[in-house]
């Protein structure tokens, strides 16, 4: 128990250091192992993971998927989140919901989220929402004592190129969220299977008088998709690979940090069969 | 007749001064967002004048424009509205207007609304006869009515709808037929100012006085391409501006010069200060698909007192929707000493980029924009980025959903336009924050209701504040 604590306490240590160093975190509980960039209204084929509508609040491609996901935070042992999450569609109508653990029991919180939206073929838009319910040690964990909700919208614009903005957090209640996430908009360009962003993502945090900039690139390569990520404040980049293999779909994602560890996200759904 | 513009739908998000009014060619291909966005296609061609409220506003508080509805011939319209925040109490406002052939009521009240009050317009062989509040507006606005902005370089119809309107009093305003001649007498700022007007053709002159000043004559000249006012006052004191336009639309420019006495005041707002010199120019450039206006204005409240800015902006197409970027400098003080009780801005350097588009179910608007003290917007004084999207549902329903996040240093203001259900509002925001906004429209009863709720954590602590508006526009004869 006293190495338990010690750990977590370390952990503990180690988000504050992140937040501290303005290191903003761009998932938390259901960490999707993909840019926002690369979610935002795909289509001919690409899948959606469910979780990019209970992260970014941007809506899924409507088809019964399912995903876990496991994310190693910072190399700090013990800080890790867990996560499942399911999508569907009906018509227009996208829905998302799942549940996810972060950090060890007895310490850490349990999420819980749902998501709600409708796509168009021009344009998409979801609404998002997430619960947490926090672990103080003791035998018995508390009731939920956070709350946030949050929406995003994607849209086309034009031959190859979308739009999107996401608030993840536009109203919170209760404890404040582990990491304060803000507004971000941005636009993705794609052609030829290879696909450019650029990000803003405006500043969280009352101190933090200016926000951050990233970008990215990402090339298909047959059954499998790459990507590069760069991001400002500080700055650091990320590597992703996904895969789909016979309904199977797999999503490495590592971001390194010039001071702390990396952050590694492993991502196991269902996929589309033999497509990305 | 009472010009009003009609209420139109619900405008996405309020990110910034440069959204509301954005008007140019390169909305004509846009028909396909015309209902999301209808109100920027309402006004022409400016796209470059920031935002801010009138010279008599408090810069530091809220500023209501002044309503604007339009109706047409033959109709009334109702409204009833409620609404208020967290910690205080409800707030009513109400308003009824009828528009006939040759009589026109117009009534507001409310326990926060800054126009309320009513005017009657009556029309008939012998002239038009208003009573209540008018609103007259001689040549420039220099002795009667409100100038335009120093920092403004475009028509007034641009601006929509935070154009200078003309000053309301609360009296009665007598027009012969073709407005030849003009007479008033009226209250403005607790003082009754009477006037008398006469007008042929292009040229007009006319004389008011008040109480405790000297009275003011006016010289003017007014047409399509050129606007020439002269001012003054028994004391000797005088005011002169002119405004020269050539072109339309692409390659238009409009030169714009003022010069004058330092003492000279309106009678009716002596607390405005207009400065008595400025210069300003702006050209509109097209190629092809691009539209570009560049802007450059001086102005002089006194010797030591000067401001300045100059601007560029440029849209195009893109995706479907239209692109946005602009640069703009500015140089001094924007408010005379006697409003902001400190010291001039120092030099502020700003840049912003704006896209919006989607489609006829769903429109995005992105924007952001950061203004700094050292050039190439570096040591932000004033940055927000804002997201809005408008979507229309079934049974004829609008959903409009903004969030803007601002970061605004101490001695600065950005300013956020809004529009609540029957009226623009621009919102005065400092510190660091964020706003989220929910409005929806729908068909209710005959008529439209309105709801909006805001978000704006104060201190950590989330304000909310709502709104809630019916209103019913009906037809009926006679008048």
């Amino acid at each position: 128990m006293t190495q338990v604590r010690a750990t977590t306490r370390c952990a503990a240590v180690a988000l504050l250091a992140l937040a501290g160093l303005g290191a903003r975190a761009h998932a938390q509980d259901f960490t999707t192992g993909l840019p926002p960039a690369l979610c935002a209204g795909l289509s001919g084929g690409r899948d959606v993971a469910p979780s990019v509508a209970l992260e970014h609040g941007l809506p899924g491609d409507g088809r019964p998927a399912i995903e876990a996901s496991f994310t190693s935070w910072l190399g700090v042992p013990g800080l890790t989140t867990r996560a499942l999450a399911a999508g569907i569609g009906f018509g227009t109508v996208r829905a998302a919901c799942g549940v996810s653990r972060t950090g060890v029991e007895p310490f850490g919180w349990d999420a819980a989220g749902a998501a709600l939206g409708a796509v168009g073929e021009r344009a998409g838009a979801a609404v998002r929402a997430i619960g947490r319910r926090e672990d103080d040690g003791e035998t018995h964990p508390r009731a939920v004592t956070g709350a946030e909700v949050g929406a995003g919208a994607w849209v086309r614009a034009g031959a190859g190129a979308r739009v999107w903005a996401e608030a993840p957090q536009v109203w919170t209640r209760g404890s404040p969220p582990p990491l304060p996430r803000s507004l971000a908009i941005g636009v993705v360009v794609e052609s030829d299977g290879v696909a450019a962003w650029l990000q803003r993502t405006s500043p969280a945090r009352a101190l933090e008088a200016t926000g951050q900039h990233e970008g990215g690139i990402a090339v298909d390569m047959g059954p499998a998709r790459v990507w590069l990520e760069a991001r400002e404040r500080p700055l650091r980049a990320a590597f992703g690979l996904q895969a789909a293999i016979r309904g199977v779909a797999v999503r490495v994602r590592a971001e390194a940090h010039p001071v702390l560890g990396e952050t590694v996200t492993i991502v196991v759904g269902t996929a589309r069969g033999g497509a990305r | 007749m009472k010009a009003r513009r009609a209420i139109g739908p619900l405008v996405v998000p309020h990110l910034g001064p440069l959204d509301v009014p954005r008007i140019g060619p390169l909305d004509v291909p846009l028909a396909a967002l015309a209902v999301l966005f209808s109100l920027t296609l309402v006004a022409g061609g400016s796209v470059a004048d920031p935002i801010e409220p009138p010279l008599e506003a408090d810069p530091g508080a809220d500023y209501v424009a002044e309503p604007s509805d339009s109706l047409e011939a033959g109709s009334a319209m109702y409204g009833y509205g409620i609404g208020g925040r967290s910690g205080s109490g409800v707030a009513t406002r109400r308003s009824f207007a009828f528009e006939g052939d040759s009589l026109d009521v117009a009534l507001r009240d409310g326990d926060d609304d800054p126009y309320r009050g009513g005017d009657v317009g009556a029309k008939a062989r012998s002239g038009e006869f208003r009573a209540g509040r008018v609103a007259p507006r001689w040549g420039l606005g220099l002795v009667m009515g409100t100038p335009r902005e120093p920092w403004s370089a475009f028509d007034d119809a641009a601006l929509e709808p935070w154009a200078p309107r003309a000053r309301s009093g609360d009296g009665a305003l007598w027009r012969a037929p073709a407005g030849a001649v003009e007479m008033l007498c009226a209250r403005f700022a607790k003082r009754t100012v009477t006037g008398v007007a006469l007008r042929r053709g292009a040229l007009g002159v006319g004389i008011a006085g008040r109480d405790a000043a000297p009275p003011q004559a006016s010289l003017g000249l007014g047409g399509e391409d050129a606007s020439i006012e002269g001012a003054l006052d028994r004391a000797g004191r005088w005011r002169g501006e002119a405004a020269l336009r050539r072109g339309d639309g692409g390659g238009a420019w409009l030169l714009r010069l003022r010069a004058g006495h330092t003492g000279w005041r309106s009678l009716t707002d002596p607390r405005r200060f207009d400065p008595p010199a400025l210069a300003s120019a702006s050209r509109t450039l097209v190629a092809g698909a691009l539209t570009a206006r560049i802007t450059l204005a001086t102005w002089r409240y006194a010797a030591d007192t000067v401001g300045s800015r100059a601007a560029v902006e440029a849209a195009w197409p893109a995706g479907g929707g239209r692109l946005r970027l602009g640069v703009e400098e500015q140089h001094g003080a924007w408010r005379p000493h006697a409003v902001t009780h400190g010291p001039p801005r120092g030099m502020r350097q700003g840049t912003w980029i704006e896209w919006r588009g989607g489609s006829p179910a769903l429109g995005l608007v992105a924007r952001h924009e950061s203004w700094g003290r050292r050039p190439f917007a570096r040591a932000v004084v004033r940055g927000a980025t804002g997201a809005g999207i408008e979507a229309r549902l079934p049974l004829g329903v609008l959903l409009a959903v903004s969030h803007t996040v601002y970061r605004v240093t101490s001695g600065e203001t950005l300013y956020l336009p809004e529009r609540d259900a029957d009226r623009w509002v621009l919102r005065a925001l400092s510190g660091a924050g964020q706003r989220s906004r929910i409005a929806v429209r729908c068909p209710f009863s005959g008529g439209q209701a309105d709801g909006e709720l805001a978000l704006q954590p104060v201190r950590g602590v989330v304000t909310p504040r709502w709104d809630l508006r019916w209103s019913r526009r009906v037809r009926v004869r006679g008048g």
